[in-house]
């Protein structure tokens, strides 16, 4: 099948009630879950991940990419109703969208909004649809020396770019590998670190992983948290104000086509190279436009171009991050490590496969992206007064939700309770990694790849020995690697100084060598990594050669790797390059933002600053509800939510007892009673809003299972 | 501890992936065809098959009978599945359910299943070559047994795990073009991408001096195909289709031996089968030739369908006569090409021929001799 031919396989799908029907209800299910504070997109992705296991690719890749397209565009109509990026990349355009809105431009703001995110999911498209034929020819000189350094290079980026230090990032990624070596090896068949486990004979689940180290982990942070995130009161937006703007925005954006270009080209390009940020590409595009401008003093009070520039850059940077994921299987952001994880799961194998036999679901990927990048603007235009309505709801009542979705997903795609236990011991992994700066999309990265990395290692030592030195596309890796560490080490120096906060409180200019001790739970962590590597590394070393290739030769480097971690816990020199800087990545977590998002310098306005500015309340009956058996309260710290590490601990236990109901009770009976309990004796509820919340888990938990009816859910041992 | 990669798996994705094109979800059905009721599904089945004969005294009849496919959904078992399932439940006037429970490779099926009431209410699934690999490879966790499951017959004939063909790359060289060259060269080293447990060609090879290399990492059948294009190395064994097919038609590949006692793909007439190469060239010991057919016969019989021991006579048979009638009907035949399987039906019997030769102690013991090799770690 020619290019065209495949162009047009690919769009043909469009072709299908059924997918369409999906990518709609995807992208609803991106919008609205875009707008509640706390969640976010990459919690939608993983919990969506387990439904795949039952859909073919077509399906569900219009499913995943259509709700992440939506996701971008539900960001940016809370950065511009609420001050509050829903996001992290969003975040640019809080500073001329929620201007607009003070001005009472509410309306205008979301249709520039709309029509600029559209446009740069149409450029990003075309963009992808002229790369495709280099991308074909450059994947067919990769050998397998070539295949294992790019997943090297693929750990090492997204490790540097999600974590608060080079050394953290590469021990997420080898951490990801180890993980990844569990169950049957691909070269010998052995059984491997399976403890004699049945469910364990086909290695840790990739969506039951993902669902744990994101979403789980996020939902005890939100279970721990005691107050409202955003906290702040509702909008009123009216239909009529919203639509009326909508040609008006379209006609700004085409007043600013330039800008709109160039600042959809600059996303694309920020995708396309590995090691920058979606939140970089929003704010260079922003940069940008204010430097190129004639006035930028007018940025920052509400103009179009503020709007655009980071709106045009959004989904065309997602776009184009396609490109070095689809061919080579190195993703370049959180969502893209997630739909690495889709391929694995759709049995999609990223690389010249996919761009020769499957290069019509290549050209399905990036319609989907355009079309719902298109079709998020349109519903989310129609739907902003509900959005608005849906901001105020804390992100924590939907915790038993997500919690009872996620463990059904993660049993449902691989039918074992073992699974789901995986998950939620790899929820408090998760939370863990988080508390200490870790980068948790590289352990999914290191997840998903970890397989090829090993077995093109095998096939590199098998076909090539020491030759593949000779290779300069080898060699061209590996100094690609090493570059990557050493800017990550550069990168985290200058952070230190740009921050201006040294651990000890010390100004910009006055940055001294971090003397003061690292908390014990840092240095504990540490020591944990250096001792589960070696036992990881002797245990692997009884396995037959070569399927104790991958276990001893990454554990050794992860081995490596840990005791420089933990030298650099007890040398302050080495500090900077094995723990970063404490207090920012530190506080960075606790309110639930990307690191990157506060260490480039730019943090969205304080969220009180929203509260007073959000118009006329109106009554929306669930949403009263909710406020009143939370007892909302407007203008909370942010930081103030994220709950100390005893009631996160505290969440992990209730987890941990919802696991245990399922065991002896079954789903039926387990789900229910555990919402009932958390609404009525944590949360303090009422028993009749507790039991509606009780019911209403009931209700999705029997709406799944008559949706999955090839699956058995356990009854319980009682 | 080694643990089979069933050969199913690889060409389950493989059919997955072949399936991408269709816009059809698999999920599940649940297919219902009591004579009082009316389903989309029984409708279909009705209307383009014959009617099935009245069975007296049905036991099954108003009952569900709940079929688990060993595989994922859309893999090879789950798609034969839910191609049988309208036509076994118009038969048993029963109601069926396709239930997906992959996972252990394969084992979590297999142990459910045989663990099941022997009461016919929960068949499914099986390949009989990963049967017989998992034991004499003793995986923890095997399948006990084997040789006392109620073995129901099914679609046989080369699907899942079942007959492949050995392909090589088009050379000039004459050992890699015809397979009588190749055993009697002994002296061509010859590097073969191959399947993690997959026994056979290994055991070939060193049965007949064939000086090789194994590569097993490769991450999928395409994965070897692209090994192979790329120069890695000359042969592979694969079940024949999709672009292992399109590698030999375009000229790239050859066909040297279907690994098979009989004709099972509709190959080139000229492509012999190991059957006839053993009547040519028999290996040095009869044990040898007894492990090689009982391997080639066991993957021959291919997917079938089974239920725990002990499932009573009179059920077991209206059970066995239900498949062999599914089987046979023309609508289940056209879901099955529509899913790209094969239909050749294969008896209990035949499945039962093939599980008591692979258990035969001599073969046994001599196949367990080659295991070492189909894992690459000797080579």
């Amino acid at each position: 099948m020619n290019y065209f031919q495949s162009l047009l396989s690919g769009v043909s799908h469009f072709g299908s009630p059924t997918t369409m029907v999906v990518m709609i209800l995807g992208t609803l299910l991106g919008v609205f879950v875009g707008v509640v504070p706390g969640l976010g997109g990459i919690v939608l992705l993983v919990v969506l991940l387990p439904f795949l296991y039952n859909v073919n690719p077509v399906i569900g890749l219009a499913l995943l990419l259509a709700s992440h397209s939506a996701i971008y565009y539900a960001g940016s109509t809370t950065a511009i109703l609420i001050n509050t990026p829903g996001a992290p990349e969003s975040a640019a355009t809080c500073f001329d969208g929620y201007a607009m809105t003070q001005k009472g431009q509410v309306g205008r703001a979301l249709g520039i909004s709309a029509a600029a995110t559209s446009y740069g999911g149409l450029f990003g498209a075309v963009a992808i649809l002229v790369a495709i034929p280099v991308m074909v020819k450059l994947v067919n000189i990769f050998h397998p020396p070539e295949y294992f350094f790019l997943t090297i290079l693929a750990v090492v980026l997204i490790g540097q770019l999600q974590s608060g230090s080079p050394t953290k990032g590469i021990l997420s990624g080898l951490f990801g590998f180890l993980l990844s070596f569990g169950g049957a090896a691909a070269s010998t068949g052995t059984l491997r670190y399976t403890f004699g486990l049945l469910g364990l004979y086909d290695g840790i689940n990739i969506a039951a992983a993902a669902i744990g180290l994101f979403a789980i982990s996020q939902m005890f942070v939100l279970f721990a948290a005691n107050k409202n995130v955003t906290g702040r009161e509702r909008i009123h937006l009216s239909r009529k104000e919203v639509w009326g703007s909508v040609g008006g925005g379209v006609k700004e954006l085409f007043q600013h086509k330039w800008l709109a270009t160039k600042s959809a080209f600059i996303g694309v390009m920020c995708g396309v190279i590995p090691g920058i940020g979606s939140t970089a590409a929003n704010f260079l595009s922003y940069g940008y436009a204010m430097r190129s401008s004639k006035h930028p003093e007018r940025y920052g009070t509400g103009i179009p171009e503020g709007i655009i520039a980071p709106e045009g850059s959004s989904i065309s940077k997602e776009a184009g991050s396609l490109i070095p994921t689809v061919a080579l299987g190195v993703p370049n952001g959180p969502a893209m490590a997630i739909l690495l994880a889709a391929f694995s799961i759709l049995g999609l194998q990223p690389g010249p496969s996919m761009l020769h036999q499957h290069l019509p679901l290549v050209f399905w990927m990036v319609a989907v992206i355009a079309f719902s990048s298109i079709l998020a603007s349109v519903l989310g235009l129609g739907l902003a007064p509900l959005l608005a309505q849906i901001t105020v709801i804390p992100g924590r009542v939907l915790v038993p939700f997500v919690l009872v979705l996620a463990s059904i997903g993660a049993y449902a795609s691989t039918t074992e309770l073992l699974q789901v236990v995986v998950m939620m011991i790899m929820g408090a992994v998760g939370l863990a990694m988080r508390r200490h700066n870790y980068s948790l999309p590289a352990v999914i990265v290191g997840l998903v790849l970890g397989a090829t990395a090993e077995n093109n290692l095998i096939l590199t030592m098998k076909i090539f020995q020491w030759r593949f030195f000779e290779r300069p596309l080898s060699d061209l890796l590996i100094l690609g690697i090493i570059a990557v560490i050493v800017l990550g080490i550069r990168k985290n120096r200058q952070m230190r100084k740009g921050s201006g906060v040294g651990a000890d409180g010390t100004s910009k200019e006055e940055v001294k060598v971090d003397t003061s001790p690292l908390p014990l739970g840092e240095v504990l962590f540490d020591v944990a990594w250096v001792v589960g590597a070696a036992i990881y590394i002797i245990i692997g070393m009884t396995y037959p050669s070569p399927a104790s290739t991958g276990p001893v030769y990454l554990g050794s480097a992860a081995l490596l790797v840990g005791i420089l971690q933990l030298i650099g816990a007890f040398v302050p020199k080495w500090r900077r390059v094995t723990h970063g800087d404490q207090q920012v990545h530190q506080i960075a977590t606790l309110i639930g933002k990307e690191p990157e998002l506060q260490l480039s310098g730019v943090s969205a306005p304080s969220p009180s600053e929203s509260a007073g500015h959000g118009g006329v309340q109106t009554g929306a009956t669930l949403v009263e509800m909710v406020e009143e058996a939370e007892e909302v309260a407007p203008s909370q710290n942010a930081i103030g939510a994220a709950g100390s590490a005893k009631q996160q601990g505290f969440a992990v236990l209730m987890a941990a007892i919802l696991i245990g109901l399922i065991y002896l009770v079954g789903y039926m009976i387990a789900t229910p009673l555990w919402t009932l309990a958390y609404f009525l004796f944590v949360r303090k509820w009422k028993i009749h809003l507790s039991l509606i919340a009780a019911a209403a888990v009931l209700a999705v938990f029997y709406l799944i299972s008559h949706l999955l009816t090839g699956v058995i859910f356990p009854a319980g041992m009682l | 501890m080694r643990f089979r990669f069933a050969v199913g798996a690889a060409v389950a994705s493989a059919t997955l992936l072949a399936a991408c094109g269709s816009s059809s979800s698999a999920s599940s059905t649940a297919t219902t065809a009591s004579p009082s009721t009316t389903s989309s599904a029984s409708t279909t089945a009705g209307s383009s098959s014959s009617s099935p004969p009245n069975i007296p005294n049905n036991p099954f009849a108003g009952k569900t009978i709940r079929l688990i496919s060993s595989g994922a959904a859309g893999s090879t078992h789950d798609l034969a599945l839910r191609a049988a399932a309208p036509y076994l439940a118009k038969y048993l006037h029963a109601t069926t359910d396709v239930v997906d429970m992959p996972g252990g490779g394969q084992l979590l099926a297999w142990n459910y299943i045989s663990k099941a009431a022997p009461d016919g209410l929960t068949i499914g699934t099986t390949d009989i070559q990963g049967l017989l690999a998992n034991r004499w490879e003793k995986v923890p966790n095997e399948t006990p047994n084997i040789q006392d499951l109620s073995y129901l017959g099914f679609v046989g004939g080369g699907v899942a795990g079942g007959a492949k063909v050995l392909f090589s790359v088009n050379t000039n060289k004459a050992p890699l073009t015809n397979i009588f060259t190749l055993v009697q060269d002994h002296t061509t080293k010859v590097t073969y991408l191959g399947s993690v447990g997959d026994v056979s060609v290994p055991m070939l090879f060193k049965i007949y001096n064939i000086p090789y290399t194994a590569l097993t990492t490769y991450s999928g059948s395409l994965a070897e195909l692209q090994g192979i294009l790329r120069g890695d190395g000359e042969l592979s064994s694969k079940t024949w289709g999709g672009s292992w097919a399109s590698f030999v038609t375009s000229g790239k590949g050859k066909v040297l031996l279907e690994f098979s006692m009989r004709k099972t793909w509709g190959i080139d007439p000229n492509v012999p089968t190991l059957d006839t190469l053993l009547q040519k060239n028999p290996p040095a010991t009869a044990s040898e030739k007894a492990a090689l057919e009982a391997n080639a016969s066991a993957l021959d019989a291919g997917m079938g369908l089974f239920g725990p021991a002990g499932i009573p006579a009179n059920k077991l048979a209206i059970l066995q006569a239900a498949v062999k009638w599914t089987v046979a009907q023309p609508g289940f035949i056209a879901q099955s090409q529509k899913s790209k399987l094969s239909t050749a039906y294969e008896s209990p019997q035949q499945e039962m021929a093939a599980i008591n030769a692979g258990i035969n102690p001599t073969t046994e013991a001599t196949i367990r001799k080659f295991v070492p090799l189909s894992t690459g770690v000797a080579s």
